[in-house]
């Protein structure tokens, strides 16, 4: 129960600050240099949405292991972009929570707290199948 | 319908619905965002007049000539940083001015004759904000612009003097 919140938590305020500022979202996806431009601006648009929508689905009993499934989704995403960020020598700070300097974290801070979101993720997904 | 098939079929949906909601928010917003991404410096320029070709770059100088000017007095410095960080400290009689006041609303910077020398300068050597507002006000038609790459880093670092 109390990891579904927290990850709910997390994905809802992640996804609320960034609809705050969707051109630092924006900015900060076209600093990790690997998606393109044409991909850039509709993700920063439609990814806060997609945050705020798996927070509530981990909420609702009937669709957590969904909610948890997209959660994790979403983590491994993110840790591929900082690990790939890493690997090039760049330190990014990303825009995860919008333009929120304090919450803004270096590559490396973010791929621990990547790893960390997905395999409460994963906990929670296999929480989720165990109990159907 | 198995578990895992119906998982992904709402995640399919919800992102369909993501993307349908983002880019109609998009259209509503005062200053929607283009469809294709455009960085900073693209968007500083495009709400500026274009710079003629012959227009210089931004030369920059060290923290000592930064030091030099300022007791002189007869360079105005111009601090790019958001007004948040401006109003926790900066050089003394330095005007605020964040990029996003060029980039937004193209706004005519309030300063002092277009060939009075002017520093710009932002947080230091990691914020790239004091060259594009420098490359935004040679656009604009000031004359006399340098950079302080070192910027209020520097600058308290070193013991310049500081004004709330």
């Amino acid at each position: 129960m109390i990891p579904r919140l927290l990850v709910a938590g997390v994905f809802l305020g992640a996804g609320l600050l960034k609809l705050q500022d969707p051109q630092a979202v924006a900015d900060g996806i076209a600093a990790f240099q690997i998606v393109p431009d044409i991909l850039i601006n509709p993700l920063a648009l439609s990814v806060p949405f997609f945050e705020v929508a798996t927070a509530v689905a981990l909420l609702s009993r009937s669709t957590w292991s969904a909610g948890a499934l997209a959660a994790g989704g979403l983590s491994l995403v993110f840790f591929v972009l900082f690990a790939t960020a890493l690997a090039r020598g760049m330190d990014v700070h990303c825009a995860c929570f919008g333009k929120w300097e304090i919450l803004q974290v270096s590559a490396p801070a973010g791929l621990v707290r990547s790893l960390v979101l997905l395999a409460a993720s994963l906990w929670v997904f296999r929480q989720g199948a165990v109990n159907k | 319908m198995t578990g895992i098939a119906r998982d992904l079929t709402l995640i399919a949906v919800a992102a369909a619905a993501s993307v349908a909601l983002g880019l109609l928010t998009n259209r509503l917003r005062p200053h929607p965002l283009p469809l294709v991404y455009r960085g900073p410096e693209a968007r500083l320029m495009g709400n500026l007049p274009p710079r003629p070709p012959t227009a210089p770059e931004p030369e920059t100088i060290g923290f000592a000539e930064a030091w030099q000017a300022w007791t002189d007095g007869n360079a105005r410095f111009v601090d790019a940083r958001a007004s948040d960080f401006f109003e926790e400290g900066h050089i003394p009689g330095a005007v605020n001015l964040p990029r996003e006041l060029l980039t937004e609303g193209g706004a005519q910077p309030e300063l002092l004759g277009k060939s009075q020398p002017l520093i710009v300068y932002c947080s230091g050597e990691d914020c790239e904000d004091s060259l594009l507002v420098a490359k935004g006000l040679l656009a604009l038609g000031y004359l006399n612009v340098t950079v302080f790459p070192g910027g209020w880093e520097e600058w308290e670092a070193k013991g310049g003097a500081a004004e709330k």
